[in-house]
């Protein structure tokens, strides 16, 4: 596996767990994996630590391998785009039937306290028409 | 000049001291120093801000300064790289007797450019969070400690980098207020996805 393909993928699962905490604590139900918080904050540590721990000893792995400065923030964007998009595809995934799209709307990420991503997104653009 | 940079290797070589004595702070220096763990923890961090807060008015404002801590990590990367190339410094194993803990770079020493990237971030959210730009600063100086402990930089190569930073940062926080109905639509945009 190439170091940038390796990057890429620790950022993504990292970037999944701390989306998942902040998500916990903003109460963003719409985006968690699970709704019940112990299990959620236990599954936010195990996405994000092994990365991390992947990080931390990155240049014991790799001794002399660094990847350019520009390349690493390209990967690490994309690969934070690619989590939040995941976390919302499975957030409305597992959500489903846990949340209802019957929740007052707000139009902003405030509605992802009561709704999933696409129960708003569907109440917002296509209940309109 | 002369006596500032006597001064400067100096320290170096006396934080310096702290390398290749223990191996267990050994190798947590060689994990915090490396250009992965804290800058990527500390980007990442940036999405705590974005999505932790419950309060709707709170989240605004740590969005906003997210979005500052972005550019200034962007323009703090751009402004060391030409600082750099401007006044080239060699890395101190290339002049003095450090123990060298990671790879040894070819660029430039001064200004330190992950100092600069993390000054850069903790500063934008620092001057309008000053609880979470603490936490983002405290990160930022173990780094900067660590690659002088490494053997990476000199400590006025961190000192430079962290002005460039803080700089930028006021730099970011002006032009956000002068952009702001840029700033607002962008903000806008990201509500028509629920991503604010």
């Amino acid at each position: 596996m190439s170091l940038t393909l390796e990057y890429f993928l620790f950022v993504l699962a990292a970037a999944m767990g701390f989306i998942q905490f902040a998500a916990g604590r903003g109460g963003l139900r719409g985006l968690l994996f699970s709704q019940n918080p112990r299990f959620n904050r236990a599954l936010a540590v195990s996405l994000a630590l092994p990365p991390m721990v992947a990080f931390f000893t990155w240049n014991y792995r790799n001794p002399v391998g660094i990847i350019e400065g520009a390349q690493q923030a390209g990967m690490f964007s994309l690969a934070v785009l690619a989590a939040m998009s995941l976390t919302m595809i499975m957030g409305s995934v597992f959500n489903h039937r846990r949340l209802s799209s019957d929740a007052k709307s707000t139009s902003c990420m405030e509605d992802l306290k009561n709704m999933t991503f696409f129960q708003a997104f569907r109440k917002r653009y296509l209940w309109k028409r | 000049m002369e006596t500032l940079i006597n001064i400067d290797k100096g320290i170096a070589l006396f934080v310096n001291n702290l390398a290749g004595r223990w191996w267990p702070l050994d190798e947590l220096v060689r994990g915090l120093a490396n250009d992965y763990f804290l800058v990527v923890g500390a980007s990442l961090g940036l999405l705590v801000l974005w999505f932790g807060s419950p309060d709707g008015s709170k989240r605004e404002l740590n969005q906003r300064l997210a979005l500052q801590a972005m550019a200034s990590l962007g323009l703090a990367a751009a402004a060391v790289y030409f600082l750099s190339e401007a006044f080239f410094r060699s890395r101190p194993f290339d002049e003095i007797a450090v123990t060298t803990l990671l790879y040894r770079p070819t660029d430039s020493s001064f200004p330190a450019n992950a100092a600069g990237i993390l000054f850069g971030l903790a500063f934008a959210v620092w001057l309008g969070n000053r609880q979470a730009g603490k936490i983002f600063l405290i990160v930022a100086g173990i780094h900067s400690l660590a690659r002088v402990i490494a053997g990476m930089h000199y400590p006025f190569d961190i000192v430079a980098g962290a002005a460039v930073g803080g700089l930028i940062a006021l730099g970011v926080r002006w032009l956000f207020n002068v952009l702001s109905p840029l700033v607002n639509l962008l903000l806008r945009l990201a509500r028509a996805f629920f991503l604010a």
